[in-house]
């Protein structure tokens, strides 16, 4: 497991160099990339279930992004994107190709679900957290 | 007279702001909001910008009702997140008083023609993050090695079907195509002794939509229903292309030499 945490740190540093992150940025990248993949692997193994896994880890890494760019003044995207990477579902859209390559029907429909919801979890723990403040911000005013 | 030439450089200056971010892969609702805020410096009667992915329209009012308008088409994508920072900081700069215009031109001018990092280098660190990729799916040392030499590979290819200006669903399609053909054969030469699951995710996984996932979210949760959307649907596409090669690899694979 460490082993595969620290591959995710190497690799989310090889994404934000192709994506053109400035050099400064670059060992925070991995290790918002690494923590996410931490987290993922953990509840993965606790609970047994790759889409809350994706969902808290996704929720982490985007609150994690929001903190950096605030403090370091730089757009979130930077953050945001190198960190959501590995938890991106290619193992489930190569599993569904595979899978209905071998004409086993239920079992690619059962994968390209788990790619869906887990593309659409992300998506949703980023909207919560994005929004979140705004709710915050309103109490504040009124 | 003399204030429509000025309303029109600082127009032009604000929309070519624009335009680099949106070439260097900004969300629309940042492009917007940076133009709107660098004409809102100066005293227009009004400010209307309206940004969608392929293009920028931009029209201001002056205080003697001249109106200005600039549309600019943008071609030729790419993600360069070091300039949208740049950029973001440039106009955070300009609106503050730190920058007159000509400085911010000449800044903008500058930042347009810099480079970060080398092709070879991107490619080089294309197969670094397929090979460690594909550890984090359980690849074995062999598979480790491979996937980092298909990897270079397949950035190669890409970058040289980018350059072409090819569109980009395409050269995604050739690529998982290579790629699974290069599986295959490495899974023919190795005598079936290699696990091909794991390197082929590995080396998928640079490919898959993740950046025009994150931005099309981040688009539709500002309310830019338009480019939410368009961005979402280019997401899909992308993740079809993929899929679409590498399943007309494997079958082929599976017919000629029964694989798997």
């Amino acid at each position: 497991m460490i082993l595969s945490v620290l591959s995710a740190f190497i690799s989310t540093i090889g994404f934000s160099i192709v994506f053109h992150v400035q050099k400064k940025h670059l060992l925070i990248c991995g290790s918002v990339g690494a923590l996410g993949w931490l987290v993922y692997l953990l509840i993965n193994d606790r609970y047994n279930s790759s889409v809350l896994a994706s969902f808290i880890a996704a929720l982490l890494v985007t609150e994690l992004s929001y903190i950096l760019a605030k403090k370091r003044k730089t757009p979130i995207t930077v953050f945001l994107v190198s960190g959501i990477i590995p938890l991106v579902p290619g193992l489930g859209l190569y599993r569904t190709m595979a899978t209905l390559l071998e004409e086993n029907y239920a079992a690619a429909l059962d994968y390209a679900l788990l790619t869906f919801e887990i593309a659409g979890v992300i998506a949703g723990a980023i909207v919560i957290i994005s929004l979140l403040p705004l709710l915050w911000r309103k109490r504040k005013t009124n | 007279m003399e204030t429509t030439v000025c309303n029109e450089k600082i127009l032009n200056f604000a929309v070519h702001i624009g335009e680099l971010m949106l070439k260097s892969g900004a969300e629309t609702y940042r492009v917007e909001d940076t133009i709107t805020r660098i004409l809102k410096k100066h005293d227009f009667r009004s400010v209307n910008t309206f940004v969608v992915p392929t293009g920028i329209m931009v029209t201001v009012e002056s205080e003697a009702y001249a109106l200005s308008t600039k549309v600019v088409r943008v071609k030729n994508r790419s993600t360069r997140l070091e300039r949208i920072e740049k950029l973001n900081q440039l106009s955070r700069d300009y609106v503050s008083g730190l920058l007159s215009l000509d400085e911010g031109i000449i800044k903008l001018y500058e930042i347009n023609h810099s480079s970060s990092y080398k092709p070879h280098t991107i490619i080089l660190w294309i197969g670094i993050s397929c090979s460690f990729f594909s550890i984090m799916f359980n690849a074995r040392p062999i598979e480790f090695i491979l996937s980092f030499f298909i990897g270079l590979g397949v950035g190669f290819l890409q970058y040289r079907l980018t350059e072409k200006q090819i569109v980009n669903f395409f050269v995604l399609f050739i690529c998982s195509l290579s790629l699974g053909f290069a599986v295959m054969i490495c899974h023919t030469l190795f005598d079936k002794g290699i696990h091909i699951e794991p390197i082929m995710i590995g080396c998928i996984m640079p490919l898959l939509p993740g950046v025009a996932f994150t931005t099309a979210i981040r688009d539709a949760i500002s309310d830019e229903l338009l480019s939410g959307i368009s961005r979402g649907v280019e997401a899909l596409l992308m993740a079809i292309a993929l899929a679409a090669g590498m399943g007309i690899s494997l079958s082929i694979s599976y017919v000629i030499g029964g694989l798997l």
